[in-house]
């Protein structure tokens, strides 16, 4: 074995004993994990949610542009590279004159189309802006152009829900992070109780010529272990609310569009894994590196 | 191997636990340090592993000043030296075998190894028969060798120990001398002993340092405790 293998090999040794002598202190650890976990995890599947329909909204801020009855194909093309050229404008559409004919006279069968000639039909194009949030203001550069007779924009209904799903996804971001940081200050207090059961142990370790990494990987390992517990058992809940819920109220959520489909087992099980992974081993470091040094320094003698 | 070059240490309460101390210690070599309590023999041997640093002068070892080392090379020092703390610091929780071996993981050897060396240091201070033995199941004497044993199991080139036969009777003593006398000569390892113990300084005649209140004031080879 190489040295950094026992060091891995010592380390989780050493943190197994340490869990073992915690006991019921460390189930009560991880089971305060599972539950920060699993309030962490449903924020982000709300965010996700969220953001997910956001995306999918995003071609109903189509701006339709029609142009005066009498332009011409040179005018709607220069026009359409005008739009082009203003800011947040994302596609513009030219659309074909006879396809729209065809389209129309088949929406108004019952009008007869018959007699009207082609002219008729205004130029138009559909304009969709590089974000929702510009629509407005694009329909509003568009309408101080030359040569155009009307523009559409279906905006403010869909503001409106937009904003709020955009207030959802922040907030359970935010709220999942902040979780985050609660649930690894919750592994790191283990952490220093841990790394107070055993200064005297460390203090000997640090006089006998053990290096940073030997002494303070076990109590890393021990963090991660806590938070990779409490993210299966997390895990397991929110995979069975997550079948429940969407079993019951599928309907209903498909109805409002919410959720197109709930979150996989499987991204459910190894996200929040990774997660309490993470947050054992930031919670751990963070510990380690205040309380080492606080607890156990073999030069605090020298101020006793 | 050892060089101390005017080195003083003043602790944060004001005492002047060491003043102007410069001495020599060549490879191989074993000195007593003696002096009565509060002399500075352990303030001494701690600025050697650097628990305590010099508020002047320098410590060199193997020509590195300590004075120099950053940080993370502490651990590196230590390595090379084998420690006997004046209340031996075994782990309560721990019994022989793993007060031994946890110190030879933490330094990163093998297990295999391991197995061997720890086998080996305890077969010489005749603590082969307890490696399951928890340190409060040893008698003082057992403690005392379970702490040198600590200290010579990862073979050190140095051995610092402080009042290595403190409250132990004459012939454990005497046992114990006999025990670092073989592997001074054997290893040609350096040790720098602090001691109160008068008997075991007059029969082993070797080089003494004496400290009254923090200074050298007597640096004899092949010397007794008294003048
Ligand atoms: N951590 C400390 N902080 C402040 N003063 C200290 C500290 N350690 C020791 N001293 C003081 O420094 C002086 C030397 O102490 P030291 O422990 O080196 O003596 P010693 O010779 O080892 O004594 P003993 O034989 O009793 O072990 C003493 O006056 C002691 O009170
Ligand atoms: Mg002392």
């Amino acid at each position: 074995m190489n040295k950094t293998l026992r060091l891995i090999d010592y380390s989780i040794s050493e943190a197994i004993e340490s869990i073992r002598r915690n006991g019921y202190a460390g189930l009560a650890v991880v089971s305060t994990t599972a539950f920060t976990l699993c309030i962490l995890w449903s924020f982000v599947m709300v965010s996700v949610a969220a953001a997910g329909y956001t995306d999918r909204q995003v071609d109903r801020f189509e701006i339709s542009v029609f142009m005066k009855v009498d332009s011409t194909l040179e005018d709607a093309e220069a026009l359409a590279n005008k739009i082009k050229a203003l800011p947040g404008v994302g596609k513009v559409t030219l659309k074909q004159k006879e396809e729209e004919w065809e389209n129309f006279k088949i929406k108004h069968s019952y009008l007869d189309a018959g007699g009207l000639p082609i002219d008729t039909l205004p130029y138009a194009m559909s304009v969709q802006p590089k974000s929702p949030e510009d629509t407005v203001s694009v329909a509003e550069a568009i309408r101080k152009l030359q040569g155009i007779d009307a523009v559409f924009e279906r905006q403010e209904f869909y503001t409106k829900i937009l904003a709020i799903s955009k207030v959802i996804k922040w907030a359970g971001l935010i709220g999942a992070a902040v979780l985050f940081f609660v649930c690894a200050a919750i592994i790191g207090n283990a952490i220093k109780l841990s790394i107070y059961a055993r200064r005297l142990e460390i203090q000997t370790m640090q006089l006998v010529g053990a290096t940073w990494a030997f002494i303070r990987s076990p109590f890393i390992y021990e963090g991660m272990f806590f938070g990779a517990c409490g993210a299966v058992i997390g895990a397991v809940v929110v995979i069975l609310g997550n079948n429940l819920i969407s079993s019951n109220i599928r309907t209903f959520l498909k109805m409002t569009e919410l959720l197109q489909s709930p979150m996989p087992g499987k991204t459910v099980f190894w996200g929040m894994l990774l997660c309490g992974v993470a947050i054992g081993a930031l919670g751990s470091l963070n510990a380690v590196n205040r309380f080492i040094t606080r607890y156990a320094s073999p030069g605090e003698s020298v101020n006793e | 191997m050892i060089k101390f070059q005017n080195v003083s240490v003043r602790y944060d309460n004001g005492v002047h636990a060491l003043n102007d101390i410069s001495f020599e210690a060549e490879k191989g070599e074993f000195i007593f340090l003696i002096g009565s309590t509060g002399s500075g023999k352990s303030t001494l041997l701690k600025t050697i592993y650097k628990q305590v640093n010099p508020t002047a002068g320098s410590i060199f070892i193997n020509g590195t000043d300590l004075g120099s080392l950053k940080e993370r090379q502490i651990p590196l020092l230590r390595q090379k030296l084998g420690i006997v703390f004046q209340d031996y610091k075994l782990l309560p929780t721990k019994n022989l075998w793993e007060n031994l071996a946890f110190v030879l993981r933490s330094v990163g050897r093998d297990k295999r190894e391991i197995k061997g060396l720890i086998s080996e240091i305890l077969e010489f201070v005749g603590l082969a028969a307890k490696p399951d033995a928890l340190p409060r199941e040893l008698s003082g004497g057992e403690q005392q060798r379970a702490a040198i044993a600590r200290a010579l199991v990862n073979r050190p080139q140095i051995l610092i120990a402080d009042e290595p036969t403190g409250n132990l009777d004459p012939t454990t003593s005497m046992e114990i001398m006999e025990i670092l006398d073989i592997i001074n000569r054997e290893a040609n390892m350096t040790m720098i002993i602090a001691t109160h113990d008068k008997n075991v300084v007059n029969s082993m005649k070797k080089r003494v340092i004496a400290l009254e209140k923090g200074e050298i004031v007597r640096d004899e080879k092949e010397a007794t405790y008294d003048e």
